[in-house]
């Protein structure tokens, strides 16, 4: 299920998530893209913090092993609060990134707009692990965050001193094609 | 997020409801980085202000279209603190606004804005706003005659975060 919002606005939101796989001497093993699910708690935490009614603080991606089950992944839903298995958290770097599009769309004219929340980090993998889950969460693990987006992907199979790049784009714009 | 909004004006007159109307407002640029922004910064926002004004037509009584990089009215003449709520609806959330401001029944506000700051401070940001036929307008084309001096503005704004049906974000 993968998450993208249109508005009557034009406006819509989606997320996409980039996880590039590397062995201990840097080399990709692998990389892939996915769309992930804004989760009904992580629309809530937007909507309250517009009004201030949330503490914000520095964004973390908690990665899992519970997106696979007897070889079946398991969907992320907008109902999900939390990763199917918790693996590891990891403080996030985050990003403004706007956008004022070139061209114009229809009559009257509307001129396309973009905002990305980008998200990165990298964690070393200090033991052999088979990754299939990841998530952006409010806060760290300790702090009972709240999660705004989920996303399952099939296995990957990480080897102690393997790198998990992850670089996570929430895109929020008017007309986006 | 389907973040999309309406505006409900009403005026009113000693208790009295004699005009109401809904509109689609317009979320402004800053309104759109202002819902990632929230996530991150250290200085928080509370989009709570709402200003109303008198510059929302042109002479001939054309109302003029709300730019997406505007952030202020055209032409300022109050504001108010709105009381908030986000409330879960069937596919998403709803953050309402709602506050009364009374102005003189002589002052035609014809546009309206929602802010992170009072009219006063520096660093104001425009989430949202919409311009509207004049409140002296209405009264006009109601034939109606205002018992008082001064009558009710009344704002239901209402900003919708949604997923659409098929439960896509």
């Amino acid at each position: 299920m993968n998450d993208e919002i249109i508005t009557n606005d034009g406006i819509s939101v989606r997320g996409d998530l980039q996880i590039i796989h590397k062995d201990k001497n840097n080399v990709i093993i692998s990389k892939e893209n996915h769309r992930n699910v804004v989760v009904d708690n992580g629309l809530l935490y937007i909507a309250r913090s517009i009004l201030n009614l949330e503490n914000t603080s520095n964004l973390h991606v908690f990665i899992g092993t519970g997106g696979v089950v007897d070889d079946n992944r398991v969907e992320a839903r907008p109902s999900d609060t939390a990763l199917h298995t918790f693996y590891d958290d990891i403080l996030a770097t985050t990003e403004i990134i706007q956008i004022n599009e070139s061209g114009v769309l229809g009559t009257p004219t509307y001129v396309p707009f973009r905002v990305i929340l980008r998200i990165t980090c990298s964690l070393l993998i200090t033991s052999y692990v088979k990754l299939s889950e990841a998530g952006i969460f409010t806060s760290s693990f300790n702090n009972s965050p709240t999660m705004i987006t989920h996303k399952t992907f099939s296995e990957r199979e990480y080897n102690e001193l393997d790198t998990m790049e992850i670089q996570w784009d929430l895109s929020l714009g008017r007309f986006m094609k | 997020m389907l973040c999309h909004g309406n505006v409900t004006l009403s005026i009113i007159d000693k208790d009295k409801v004699i005009f109401t109307d809904s509109k689609a407002n317009t979320i402004t640029n800053n309104g759109l980085l202002s819902l990632f922004n929230s996530l991150i910064t250290d200085t928080p926002f509370s989009f709570k202000y709402i200003q109303i004004g008198t510059g929302g037509s042109l002479e001939n009584g054309v109302l003029k279209n709300v730019q997406f990089d505007e952030n202020s009215l055209y032409a300022y003449y109050k504001e108010s603190i709105a009381t908030t709520s986000v409330i879960k609806i069937n596919n998403g959330y709803k953050i309402s606004f709602y506050s009364e401001i009374p102005i003189p029944v002589d002052v035609n506000v014809n546009e309206i804005g929602l802010f992170n700051n009072p009219y006063t401070e520096d660093n104001v940001m425009m989430f949202a706003k919409q311009t509207f036929l004049g409140t002296v307008d209405r009264i006009l084309k109601r034939e109606y005659e205002p018992i008082g001096e001064n009558i009710i503005f009344r704002i239901k704004w209402e900003i919708f975060l949604l997923r659409e049906e098929s439960g896509k974000l």
